[in-house]
């Protein structure tokens, strides 16, 4: 071959090279091109699903996945939260597990309503519902399911919210609104029974003065009549008025006049009892009622108690006997009247209900105690009823606990009780029981005003 | 010449009640019943009366408005409530103007018990003057001093009972007033109310204020001619005697209420001289002021011009108010022990041993 066959064949070759070369290099850059777009497009991918895995995670919400069957695919923190339960442990138990027997078959019902034909159901009103932790203890929560189709098969997402805590905060608020209305209604109570009270003593005043009139004038009568006694039995002795003297001695028979010299003043002596005792309780209702005391004034105890037997009289007169225990030198007590008298009474009525329950023939008896120890004045009921079992003592002071049959009482007694004497009164109020023998509440009150006792205790620190 | 009494209630059944259950007071009383306080009104206009008990809640004319009008057309009248009506508003008007509040229904053995001892009392004055002094007392003087720390007690903004029973404790005029609030159903049920500490906590802030702002309390400074220094003489002697009492009643080892008791009455044992000194001031008028009070020449100077002690004024006031009944007898006896129905009641006793103690410590310093 001739050197210029060689060199055209080179240059063909080099340019063939160089063609080649080129089309390497923007085939290449194609490539380098294409290959950082397809990372950039995975990156913002991953981005995105890492977003979306925080979202779920984060979720305050719980977020199940399910299959059909509801067996759990994916479960967020939440949920592991919530339930109290492992994540790995989560996927492919069945979501219905989660929920105790009565909300399963509710949430079963509702899963079933939702139309699979419409992808992505909106989620509809959260449903309230039992859910169970992991060791079965039951909570409340709020539920919805949607239920969708990927890739030709059926899912569901479950949302759900445990809802404890709003649920005791509306209970808390409703006790509160069952406490204020038990105030009103007792504060409405005491004003009505002040207003009755002042009403019925305008008559006790005068038929109490006309029972006194006629057993005094009774006895003016009969003092008259006596004489006329002396004057029938002269007149006796003269035949000229012995159809008159006959006439009056048949009158006197047939009017039984003996039986009414008898009876007439002791009817007259039960009836001023009887206005004696309505007239006593009309004075402890209307001292009872206080209405519109909401300071602290200093009273004397064992009166207190008294008027509170009084008037809770009807509640214990059939079940048991009321013994008073009172020291007489008592100091004043300085406290609010109408909540004191609230609190004796609902120990007195308490106590009266454990003789009730604990049953027997005989009556049982109530014995309520005062007595003055350093500077505290202690008051204590005690009744020989049933006593508290044991598993009950940690609760008697907790609002709505109550072992009465519904209708008898709203197991607000004691904790009232509890909150006038320890946050009211600075005092204290504690029991002793013993199952068949009998309950003991004492109430201890400060005998010196609150403020003075404070300052006291401030000086000694 | 028989005590007029009147009745006044706008319920016939309570007049006719009252008429039947009083009949055997018919001798001693000559009785009237009147149908509210127009009726009423219109009787006394042509009526003098020794004693009224009147209702509170009446149509018209009520109790609070009848018994103003009483007390000053009537001022030696004997007033006294006797109602099932608490009205407190209406009830603070009649503060001044009665001299006891019953509560219905009340015990009317009580009542006339203590409307026999007060017209008893009333008929040991020897004239009508010192009758009017006594029940139209509203209230005694009480020195600034007293009334000031009293408002401090009250009116700051955490009120300390403890401060103001201290102050109604040593001041004759306060106590003899909250006792009098104390004991009758005025603001509660009436109880039977021994010392001012006592009625301090029953009556409560509520109470106490709006009566310190009302003016229930007379203080000295208003009153016209007041000789101060024989007022201020008898507060101090007043302080003094109830120490001297409640010492004689514990060395003579009477029981805890006795002893409060006769504090009490030593505190009160001159409240006599307090309604001299706000109602006859002129008694005192040869009195110098300026030198130490002879407490003998003021007693003098009363039975001068007076023709009476200043005991027997003073026990009829404690009458009147119904206070503690040892109270009242002890300052009514206790110069003279043995005339006392009780002569040998406990508080009567220290308060005349202590009166005797005050007597020797005097002439002692004399001496």
């Amino acid at each position: 071959m001739d050197i210029g066959t060689l060199e055209k064949r080179l240059a063909r070759e080099k340019a063939a090279r160089c063609e080649a070369e080129s089309l390497l290099e923007a085939k290449s850059r194609e490539l380098f091109l294409s290959n950082k777009e397809l990372l950039k497009a995975s990156q913002t991918l991953i981005g995105q699903s890492q977003q979306l895995n925080a979202v779920f995670d984060q979720a305050l919400t719980v977020i199940l996945l399910t299959d059909a069957d509801g067996s759990i695919q994916r479960a967020n923190r939440s949920a592991e939260m919530t339930f109290g339960r492992e994540a790995n442990k989560l996927k492919a138990t069945s979501v219905y597990d989660l929920l105790d027997n009565g909300s399963r078959e509710a949430a079963i019902e509702m899963e079933r309503q939702r139309d699979p034909a419409k992808k992505f159901t909106t989620v509809g009103n959260m449903q309230e519902m039992v859910g169970l932790r992991a060791d079965n203890t039951p909570f409340p929560l709020e539920l919805a399911v949607s239920v969708f189709e990927l890739e030709g098969k059926r899912h569901g997402v479950w949302i759900c919210r445990d809802i404890t805590a709003r649920k005791e905060a509306e209970e808390k608020q409703l006790r509160l609104e069952q406490e204020l209305r038990q105030a009103q209604k007792l504060e409405s109570l005491g004003t009505l029974a002040s207003g009755i009270a002042h009403e019925i003593n305008t008559p006790i005043q005068y038929i109490n003065d006309n029972a006194h009139f006629l057993k005094e004038s009774f006895e003016d009568l009969m003092s008259v009549f006596q004489a006329y006694d002396v004057l029938l039995q002269k007149a006796d002795a003269e035949e000229q008025f012995k159809e008159q003297v006959g006439a009056v001695r048949a009158n006197a028979e047939s009017a039984d006049v003996d039986f009414l010299k008898e009876e007439i003043p002791s009817s007259i002596d039960q009836t001023l009892d009887g206005i004696e005792r309505i007239s006593k309780i009309v004075t402890a209702v209307k001292e009872f009622s206080h209405p519109g005391t909401t300071e602290m004034t200093a009273i004397d105890m064992n009166q207190a108690i008294e008027t509170t037997l009084s008037v809770t009289r009807n509640e214990w007169k059939y079940v048991a006997e009321v013994e008073t225990a009172f020291e007489q030198s008592l100091p004043m007590v300085p406290c609010l009247p109408g909540d004191i008298n609230q609190v004796i009474m609902n120990l007195i009525v308490n106590a009266a209900h454990a003789i009730e329950s604990k049953g027997g023939d005989g009556l049982g008896q109530i014995t309520i105690k005062t007595q003055h120890t350093d500077n505290n004045v202690e008051i204590s009921v005690t009744d020989t009823g049933c006593g508290i079992p044991e598993a009950n003592r940690g609760q008697i002071f907790d609002p709505f606990f109550t072992t009465k049959e519904v209708g008898k009482g709203t197991g607000q007694g004691l904790s009232i009780a509890f909150n006038i004497v320890t946050q009211k009164h600075d005092g204290t109020l504690s029991f002793t029981t013993e199952e068949g023998v009998g309950t003991t509440f004492t109430i201890t009150l400060p005998a010196s005003p609150a403020a003075e006792m404070k300052a006291e205790t401030k000086e000694a620190v | 010449m028989p005590a007029r009494v009147i009745f006044v209630d706008d319920e016939p059944n309570i007049l006719r009640g009252l008429q039947r259950t009083f009949r055997r007071m018919r001798n001693e009383w000559d009785m009237d019943f009147l149908e509210g306080g127009e009726a009423a009104l219109k009787h006394l206009a042509d009526n003098p009366a020794d004693v009224i008990v009147s209702d509170m809640r009446m149509p018209g004319i009520d109790g609070a408005q009848f018994l103003t009008e009483a007390s000053k057309t009537h001022p030696e009248t004997i007033r006294i409530i006797l109602s099932g009506e608490a009205d407190r508003e209406m009830t603070f008007r009649t503060v001044g103007v009665s001299h006891q509040f019953l509560p219905k229904p009340c015990n009317t053995d009580d009542l006339c018990d203590k409307i026999q001892r007060s017209l008893v009392a009333k008929s040991q004055l020897p004239t009508l003057d010192l009758q009017i002094a006594a029940s139209s007392t509203a209230s005694l003087p009480v020195s600034d001093q007293a009334l000031q720390a009293l408002k401090a007690s009250l009116e700051s903004a955490s009120p300390s009972l403890e401060d103001a029973a201290e102050v109604f404790g040593s001041d004759p005029g306060l106590a003899s007033k909250i006792l009098q609030l104390a004991n009758s159903a005025y603001f509660g049920i009436g109880q039977s109310v021994k010392n001012p500490a006592e009625a301090v906590k029953l009556l409560g802030v509520d109470i106490l204020r709006p009566l310190m702002d009302k003016g229930c309390f007379l203080s000295a400074s208003e009153v016209p001619d007041l000789n101060t220094a024989v007022f201020a003489h008898a507060v101090s002697q007043a302080q003094s005697m109830a120490d001297l009492a409640s010492k004689a009643a514990t060395d003579a080892s009477a029981s805890q209420a006795e002893i409060e008791l006769a504090q009490v009455a030593g505190l009160l044992h001159n409240i006599g001289r307090l309604i001299i000194c706000a109602k006859s001031p002129s008694c005192y008028a040869e009195v110098e002021s300026g030198v130490q009070i002879d407490p003998a020449t003021v007693g003098q100077a009363e039975e001068k011009t007076l023709n009476c002690a200043q005991t027997a004024l003073g026990g009829y006031l404690a009458l009147l108010w119904g206070l503690p009944d040892a109270v009242c007898s002890a300052i009514a006896h206790q110069s003279a022990p043995q005339d006392a129905p009780d002569p040998q009641d406990a508080v009567l006793l220290a308060l005349h041993s202590a009166r005797q103690t005050q007597i020797d410590g005097q002439s002692e310093a004399a001496a």
